[in-house]
Parts: C-alpha cells; sequence; structure tokens
C-alpha cells in the first residue's frame, strides 16, 4: 500500500519560491527491499532500520557539493544518533573509488555504492533531474518526508531534525 | 558544418536538463583530426579532467587531445581543478588502422561531466558522436545524450517542478 504522507515540511529547496510538491509515492515496502552494497562488497538491506530515521544522501566523488556536505552529515550523525537517527551515504560511483575516498576522510556514517543503480533509484525518490547531491528522509516504517536538491542547509538541516526526531523534549 | 546548438540560459534558481547544460557537435578538421565544441549555459562548467574519448568503431585510436587552458578551481580534495565555462573547443588526434575510403562512418563516444554553480553536479554524460570519414565536414550528434539512467517523463510523476 502507497504511504499517505500528509506531513508537508519546510524544504529549503534550491528552486526558490517554488510552489510545495508532493513527496515521492515510492512504498515503503518498495524501499524498505531496495539493497546496495557496502564498500566490502555485502549487500545492505534499506529495511534492515525500520525503527529509525534514515537520512539518504544521494552523492558521488566527482561531485564537489556532494563531497562539502560530508562533514554536515557526519555532524548530524553524531548529534541525533541517540535520537534514532542513520545517515547513509549511497553513491554513484564504483565501490573501490567510494572505498578510496573514505579511507582518507572522517566518516561515520554507512556509505553504500553503486555505479549503476545509485542515480536511478534516486530518481524513483523524486530526484528528476538525477543531479547529485539528493536528500531524503525516511521516518520509521518507511514513509519518506523530505527531499532535497542540492547542498543542505546545515541550520535547516539541524531544525529540521530537531523537530522531527523522537527524543526532542 | 553544423553550428552547435545553443547551451540554454537558465531562469534563475532552475535547474536545466544536463542535455541543455552541455551540447555538443564534432566535425573533421582535416582527416586525422577531429574537432568537438562544447557550448555550456551561463552559470554551469565542465572538469577538464573529466573527459573521455573513445571510438566504437574498431581500428580507430585518439593519439592525442589539445585542450584550450581552463579556469583553475579550488577543491578540498583534489587540490586545483581546471574547469571551463561557456565553450570549449577539443582537438582529437585520430589514427586508424583501416583505410578511410573503406569506411562511411564511424562513432565517438564523448563523454563530460560538470556542475551547476547553485552546487548540483551532474552525472557523466555520453554524446555518441556518428561522423563521416574523409575530408568532409558532415558531423551529426546523431543520437542526443546518452544518459546513464533513463529519465522519467515529468507529467504523471509524484514529483512536480
Amino acid at each position: 500500500m502507497l504511504a499517505v504522507i500528509a506531513l508537508w515540511l519546510d524544504q529549503p529547496d534550491r528552486r526558490g519560491s517554488a510552489p510545495p510538491i508532493p513527496l515521492p509515492a515510492i512504498s515503503p515496502g518498495a524501499f524498505y527491499a531496495s539493497t546496495f552494497p557496502d564498500l566490502q562488497q555485502r549487500e545492505q538491506s534499506l529495511g534492515q532500520w525500520p525503527q529509525d530515521w534514515l537520512l539518504v544522501n544521494f552523492w558521488a566523488t566527482w561531485c564537489v557539493p556532494c563531497r562539502e556536505e560530508m562533514p554536515l552529515l557526519a555532524k548530524m550523525q553524531a548529534k541525533y544518533a541517540q535520537r534514532h537517527l542513520k545517515v547513509i551515504g549511497i553513491s554513484a560511483d564504483q565501490t573501490t573509488k567510494a572505498a578510496n575516498f573514505a579511507q582518507n576522510n572522517a566518516i561515520n556514517y554507512l556509505l553504500l555504492a553503486d555505479e549503476s543503480r545509485a542515480i536511478s533509484f534516486s530518481q524513483r525518490l523524486g530526484n528528476l533531474d538525477g543531479a547529485l547531491p539528493y536528500s531524503v528522509l525516511v521516518s520509521p516504517g518507511g514513509a519518506i518526508v523530505w527531499t532535497h536538491a542540492g547542498p543542505m542547509d546545515g541550520p535547516a538541516l539541524d531544525a529540521l531534525l530537531a523537530s522531527q526526531l523522537p527524543g526532542g523534549g | 558544418m553544423f553550428a552547435p546548438p545553443p547551451a540554454v540560459a537558465a531562469p534563475e534558481d532552475e535547474l536545466l536538463d544536463v542535455e541543455q547544460a552541455f551540447t555538443v557537435t564534432a566535425r573533421m578538421r582535416d582527416a586525422n583530426t577531429i574537432e568537438l565544441d562544447y557550448r555550456i549555459a551561463p552559470k554551469y562548467y565542465l572538469y577538464r579532467k573529466r573527459f573521455k574519448f573513445e571510438f566504437t568503431t574498431a581500428g580507430w585510436r585518439v593519439k592525442a587531445r589539445k585542450y584550450p587552458a581552463g579556469k583553475m578551481k579550488q577543491d578540498a580534495t583534489f587540490g586545483y581543478v581546471e574547469t571551463y565555462r561557456d565553450s570549449v573547443r577539443i582537438l582529437l588526434s585520430i589514427t586508424s588502422k583501416a583505410k578511410v575510403e573503406d569506411l562511411s562512418y564511424f562513432e565517438l563516444r564523448a563523454t563530460s561531466q560538470g556542475c551547476a554553480d547553485i552546487g548540483i553536479c551532474y552525472p557523466p554524460q555520453t554524446h555518441r558522436l556518428r561522423m563521416k570519414t574523409g575530408l568532409t565536414e558532415i558531423v551529426l550528434p546523431e543520437s542526443a545524450a546518452t544518459l546513464p539512467f533513463s529519465k522519467p517523463p515529468r507529467t504523471g510523476l509524484p514529483f512536480g517542478r
């Protein structure tokens, strides 16, 4: 069953004054059924964390803005880990390229990579242009509640997570 | 010779399709040189190191590439990288084991990759250029950009623009 998503969050979208856009209608089942290899070539299912909030970030080593926002993602992972946030980076590189990059950078969240499927999967999640970076926030149960094309604004992302994740007091 | 299709200027904050942001045409400058003209939309750029050229027609080989000087851009990971804006003309010196007169066409795959100033990068884009041999200037970007993925139609999608 398709998730009925009524949650409209303020999206710090690069398209400025464009009207709000509906969220992708991929079903939670389809989202959770997706798998990608990690940097050790082990298949990881996106459905293994159904109780967590997932911040899925699509990136690539050839995308400078993507690399520039990785410290922000690492910071959010550290700050909100206790509030059930799991950041997942899905790279549109060959696994070896992503692994080489990861070796030289302090990344505290899960990295997956699939050169042939990362972009097409992001498109299923609403990334019409197929451009990077692209990020989505998935609530427990698998509903996509927020999407963002382009680099994320740190304070806006922090505020979003603070307002959505449990345990904020 | 066909004039390169113009790269389109985008309204403020609106992202162009990659096929509009970067266009390319090619022609035979002489029997051993291919001239590629990339047009780049305003506020977009291409990376020099991301160009890749290869023939799909057997026996043909790119012997040398000649690039103009680009603009150096500081990158935290890769140091200084060279980029192009507005346009770039690349010359490929080619060789072939085949006799030119034995082939009517050959095909070159030209790959490029670029970004927009608003902080978005496109996946590598490959154009398949089918070219006529010899000294003629007939060059057809026969197939449109060959993307590494299939872009869904905009209408009927859960996402609008």
